[in-house]
């Protein structure tokens, strides 16, 4: 009966001691496991074209996952309340409580690359730079454009991620270089893709104040196999320098309706607010 | 040729109760089912993911299932010694490979049949209609898969199955990386070793020539010929590797 019990006691004390260690050992490992650690998961991946090689013909699956991937780090690395990791990025780069300030376009990039300003300059535009070069988001998701240029090698005739580097990312973080050339790789990639020039007439016009190049992207995308009327609208509007006001709400209506992107049109709809209060 | 359907009818059976395959067929259908979920993340690109999930699983479960079923084909019947019944009857040793080959040929195209109704299933859930394009990219996989089922024949025709498994997959690496040997050669005309380069090239089998995948999904106008020459292509090859295979097994004495 004493052997029984000191073997049951003797068993106990193991499963005790087992379970303190189980216990601190993941306690330990818990404090790296924090939502700050979550977001500074740096991303690591060889260069597109290796990555293409080493696909052994899965490269379309190895796209979408990559795809998924960027998606969902821009979704975590960005200012916007639907993000779980608002709170956490708002302390980090100090923001307010209306994160909202606004951020004209001072950077070096846009600068540099914006052409000088002629009579018809919708970029200068006071009440757009307000809208248009809000970048809530600037700085705070650096490895976006690496992500999707990867997406992009693995399976260039995957369309979506570069009107979602070209316009989403773009309006968010400001980064019109990275952008353009994003848009123009998607170009090159499709040049039957009426989406890929209309976009890039966009920021031609809204971001770079270059209307005669806007106009010409214009131009080609309504040749292209599927172009809906608006381009076609806009196109004529833009050569005989209608309204401003006018020709901007066309193309971004064009861009909502010719998108099934909820992000997208979300956002669309967002600068067609702002642009009504205004 | 009724001795070779009889092996082929008799291994059909055989193999189609195994339950390795039958782990694999359901893993199969699992992601396919589950790439349904998966896609929800991609930003509205379901039907992109749903269709390069489903192909991608095809491809790779029907990889597993040559490898696995295919290298313990052969051996088995070596080391059980059931082949020394076959070899005793006025049984020619190319027909025992022709019939384990089309009986196992029969067992994929069964098993790709299902992927493909699981996929059509999750596709029209998302899609409500059908694509049938996907077909001639699911017709280049089951050529794909009937040439690495060739290899694994070859190799368990005169090694173990670890290491015919091991070299099977071997040669499905390097039969997609081998068109790198010919761009190499395209790119650096100047190199001394492009001859042996190029041997190489024609020596290993080329599998991007069966990888339409990506374009099938997003609907791409492909080269004319493209699937016909694929399919040729595959049909050549999968007969030398056989041939080879019956003329080994023909060198081995089972007496």
């Amino acid at each position: 009966m004493i052997r029984k019990f000191y073997r049951f006691a003797g068993l106990l004390l193991i499963l005790i001691f087992l379970g303190g260690i189980v216990h601190t050992s993941q306690h330990r490992l818990d404090v790296y496991r924090t939502p700050e650690k979550a977001l500074q998961d740096m991303i690591y991946l060889p260069d597109g074209h290796v990555l293409h090689w080493a696909s052994l013909g899965f490269s379309s699956v190895l796209a979408d996952y990559l795809w998924i991937k960027s998606v969902l780090y821009f979704g975590r690395h960005t200012v916007d309340e639907d993000n779980p990791f608002y709170k956490i990025i708002k302390k980090k780069y100090g923001l307010s409580e209306d994160d909202g300030s606004i951020v004209l376009p001072d950077s070096e990039s846009v600068r540099k690359t914006s052409p000088a300003s002629g009579a018809f300059n919708l970029s200068k535009d006071p009440k757009l730079q307000t809208i248009f070069f809000n970048f809530k988001s600037r700085g705070m998701a650096p490895f976006i454009y690496p992500l999707l240029e990867r997406v992009v090698i693995l399976d260039p005739h995957f369309v979506e991620p570069y009107i979602f580097g070209g316009l989403y990312v773009m309006m968010d973080t400001g980064e019109l270089k990275e952008a353009l050339h994003l848009l123009k790789l998607g170009y090159w990639n499709n040049p039957n893709k009426w989406q890929l020039p209309y976009y890039l007439a966009f920021l031609n016009l809204f971001y770079l104040g270059n209307s005669e190049k806007a106009l010409s992207y214009l131009k080609e995308s309504v040749v292209k196999p599927g172009a809906p009327p608006f381009v076609e609208n806009l196109s004529l509007a833009l050569s005989q320098r209608l309204n401003k006001t006018k020709i901007m709400v066309d193309y971004l209506k064009g861009i909502y309706y010719s998108s099934n992107d909820p992000e997208i049109r979300g956002k669309i709809l967002r600068v067609l607010r702002d642009l009504a209060k205004n | 040729m009724r001795a070779a359907w009889v092996i082929a009818k008799n291994t059909f059976q055989e193999t189609i109760r195994d339950r390795v395959m039958y782990n694999i067929l359901f893993f199969a259908i699992f992601i396919i089912a589950i790439s349904l979920v998966i896609s929800s993340w991609s930003l509205n690109q379901q039907v992109k993911l749903v269709k390069d999930f489903g192909l991608a699983a095809m491809s790779l479960f029907g990889l597993l299932i040559a490898i696995f079923v295919g290298i313990r084909l052969l051996y088995q019947d070596m080391e059980r010694k059931t082949i020394y019944m076959l070899v005793s009857k006025p049984i020619r040793r190319w027909q025992i490979i022709a019939g384990k080959y089309a009986g196992l040929a029969l067992t994929v195209l069964v098993n790709l049949v299902v992927m493909t109704i699981s996929l059509y299933i999750v596709d029209f859930l998302i899609e409500h209609q059908l694509d049938w394009g996907l077909l001639a990219g699911i017709l280049l996989i089951y050529f794909e898969i009937l040439l690495v089922i060739a290899w694994a024949f070859l190799f368990s025709s005169f090694t173990s199955p670890m290491l015919s498994a091991v070299l099977t997959v071997l040669i499905y690496v390097a039969g997609h990386l081998s068109p790198a040997l010919k761009l190499f050669t395209q790119l650096h005309p100047e190199n001394a070793s492009n001859k042996l380069l190029l041997l190489l090239y024609a020596i290993l089998p080329n599998l991007e020539n069966f990888n339409i995948k990506t374009a099938v999904v997003e609907h791409l106008s492909l080269p004319e010929l493209t699937v016909p020459s694929a399919l040729l292509y595959g049909i050549a090859y999968t007969g030398i590797l056989l041939l080879l295979t019956s003329i080994i097994l023909e060198k081995r004495n089972f007496k």
